[in-house]
């Protein structure tokens, strides 16, 4: 059976630059290394993606940057190694405010269904409300600003809602957009962001969480209608997201693997081994796709695992800095 | 004249999308039904500048006829057509009458269809008033201002008599859309026959100018113009979404169980007819035979599970150790 559909859902507020960081991140994730690409399933979902990424590259002025979005569009993509589809999943983009208003609206409604059948949660804060360092003094509205407050929340009712469902914590993404507006050392902006989430990097939090700065183009902050677009970073959070999702089917895989082992072994060795002959050949078939599947996986985890061991990018579990290494999964 | 009141959808300054202006008398459902047809027309809006989309809705309580553009094609101010972030904004701007009891609109005077925008700017004059409103009043008191039936001045002719254009008689069933050319003539008779469907029908509806065929079909919309489409067309509604690849798995699975529905029931035929076989030929004694090596089998299978349960290891497998 076809694996289940993984969901992404990046919550942020208005303006903070998710549909724009949709379509970087295609068009940077549509060629990636290492054999790696991503394609929307809709053909023409994805004309439509490179063009308003065309758009935003060769426009000039006002009319380069999207309308704000005002209903939620669900994209769905498949992310593939050498062209064979891996991983299928689907990107929800929608109005900003719908993570703060109430619901009464039928947006809002879909938007806190969505987080909860998600498989990664990208929390997408703007560069803008960090130009500052965040002190006692300013902490407040930085969190309004940020609506990290609000975010904060919905991680508190997702965290109940996976408990009461017996469902696993998944990995979190705090994607720093507009970073060409920040001009003061990284390891300072780090610090900042993690005393917006504290629960995040409690030693007691089980979260995985990546904390990725991305921008457009480092002039956009200067000039945002004619500044170049250079974009930087869009597939790291990506990468993070899948590598997470794949390890997770990797273990699963190798969980399944060691239990058909074990059955095989209780088959041959009974005594009706000859009556159970059509039996064993099956779970000896089974045994063999089962270490095929895993091994494949292993390697594509491996794979998207190299990009990830980065001294720039900041990994955090149970509130330590971890590197995500390779060799794990050799 | 007509009395008409104003629905008028769209982003301030600060505040995201909300509806800025409703009639009087609308009820929840009533604002439901009326954003189902405006948020299908706000669909793709980076095709929006410079090609407004018209669009007219009908049920037994009201009829709304306005107009998707960015801004900028409305207002002559182009500082208030672009939010906080110079982003550009479009809306929905609209007239609404009422439908009496009997599914009569008293008089009908609907505009005729045209490039020039402007006799929708009035009603967005209304809501002018809401730019700088700060978005967390509204979550503190959320509320849509309400707007009375009034004669407007806007000069539309009375259709209560106008002819039906034969070759573009629209569509009216639920279960398909209705596409059509998107050319300004085309456009133009539609509307017209969309004036004189809505004396006649209790459920009308049009978009003029639709991006795509499946953003018709995803819409509550019955008919539609659509670029690419150089014929009238009544296709059935396909939900697009069953064609993604998100629901190909489920559909994978209902096509397993029917599969596997089908093979039972020959399996099930099947040993009906060697039992009814089985008795008339040989008496009764092939009946036996089967029936203990089934009963044979169940005493494997259950000396199996048992054997299996016995053994299974108390300790978990750690999967996390596996490399």
């Amino acid at each position: 059976m076809a694996d289940p559909i993984k969901k992404i859902t990046m919550l942020g507020d208005s303006s903070s630059g998710k549909t724009c960081y949709v379509w970087g991140m295609y068009a940077a994730m549509s060629n990636n290394r290492h054999g790696f690409s991503m394609i929307a399933t809709d053909r023409d979902e994805h004309s439509r993606l490179h063009a308003l990424w065309e758009g935003l590259v060769n426009e000039t002025g006002e009319d380069r940057w999207p309308s704000p979005t005002d209903q939620a569009l669900t994209y769905a993509f498949e992310f593939c190694d050498g062209y064979k589809p891996i991983i299928q999943f689907e990107w929800l983009d929608y109005r900003g405010s719908a993570m703060s208003d109430q619901s009464d609206a039928q947006d809002v409604e879909e938007l806190r269904n969505y987080i909860s059948e998600s498989s990664c949660l990208f929390l997408c804060i703007s560069g803008e409300h960090l130009r500052e360092k965040v002190t006692s003094v300013n902490l407040a509205k930085v969190l309004i600003n940020t609506k990290a407050s609000i975010m904060g929340g919905h991680l508190a009712y997702l965290s109940q809602t996976l408990k009461a469902q017996k469902r696993k914590i998944f990995p979190i993404v705090i994607t720093l957009t507009k970073y060409d507006w920040i001009d003061r050392p990284q390891a300072e902006l780090i610090e900042d962001v993690k005393q917006l989430f504290p629960p995040l990097f409690a030693e007691n939090s089980d979260w995985l969480v990546m904390i990725c700065p991305t921008s457009l183009g480092r002039e956009l902050a200067q000039d945002r209608n004619s500044g170049r677009i250079e974009p930087k970073n869009l597939d790291l959070p990506v990468v993070f997201a899948l590598f997470s999702i794949l390890r997770e089917s990797f273990l699963a895989e190798h969980k399944r693997w060691k239990e058909i082992g074990e059955e095989l072994e209780n088959l041959e060795n009974g005594w009706m081994r000859v009556l159970n002959r059509g039996k064993i050949q099956k779970k000896q078939q089974e045994e063999e796709s089962s270490q095929k599947k895993f091994q494949e996986t292993r390697k594509q985890v491996r794979i998207l695992g190299q990009e990830l061991d980065h001294d720039l990018i900041y990994i955090y579990w149970r509130g330590k800095r971890i590197r995500i290494n390779p060799e794990d999964f050799c | 004249m007509c009395l008409w009141s104003i629905i008028v959808y769209g982003r301030t300054y600060e505040a995201d999308y909300r509806l800025l202006a409703i009639p009087v008398d609308f009820t929840p459902e009533d604002v439901n039904w009326a954003k189902n047809y405006i948020k299908a027309t706000t669909r793709k809006p980076e095709q929006l500048p410079g090609n407004p989309r018209w669009s007219l809705f009908k049920n037994q309580k009201h009829c709304v006829i306005g107009v998707t553009c960015n801004l900028k094609d409305l207002i002559s101010n182009p500082a208030l057509a672009v939010d906080k972030e110079s982003r550009p904004i479009h809306v929905f701007v609209g007239y609404v009458i009422k439908v009496d009891k009997n599914n009569k609109l008293l008089y009908l005077d609907i505009p005729h269809y045209a490039d020039n925008i402007s006799l929708f700017q009035p009603a967005y004059n209304y809501v002018k008033s809401q730019w700088l409103v700060k978005p967390y009043k509204l979550r503190i008191k959320p509320q849509t201002p309400r707007f009375q039936y009034i004669q407007r001045p806007l000069g539309w002719d009375d259709r209560t008599n106008s002819q039906i254009h034969r070759n573009f008689l629209l569509n009216m069933d639920v279960h398909k859309v209705g596409l059509w050319p998107n050319s300004y003539q085309s456009k133009w008779i539609i509307l017209e026959n969309a004036c004189s469907f809505v004396e006649h029908y209790e459920t009308v509806s049009l978009c003029l100018g639709m991006p795509t065929q499946n953003d018709v079909s995803e819409s509550p919309f019955l008919n539609a113009t659509v670029p690419g489409v150089n014929d009238r067309a009544i296709v059935d509604r396909v939900n697009h979404l069953a064609n993604n690849a998100g629901s190909q798995a489920n559909r994978r699975k209902a096509q397993y169980k029917q599969n596997r529905i089908h093979f039972e029931e020959r399996i099930s035929g099947a040993v009906i007819g060697v039992i009814i076989w089985g008795a008339i030929l040989f008496n009764w004694m092939v009946i036996a035979i089967i029936l203990g090596g089934l009963f044979g089998c169940i005493i494997v299978v259950l000396y199996q599970k048992c054997r299996i349960w016995i053994k299974k290891p108390k300790i978990p497998i750690d999967s996390n150790k596996a490399k």
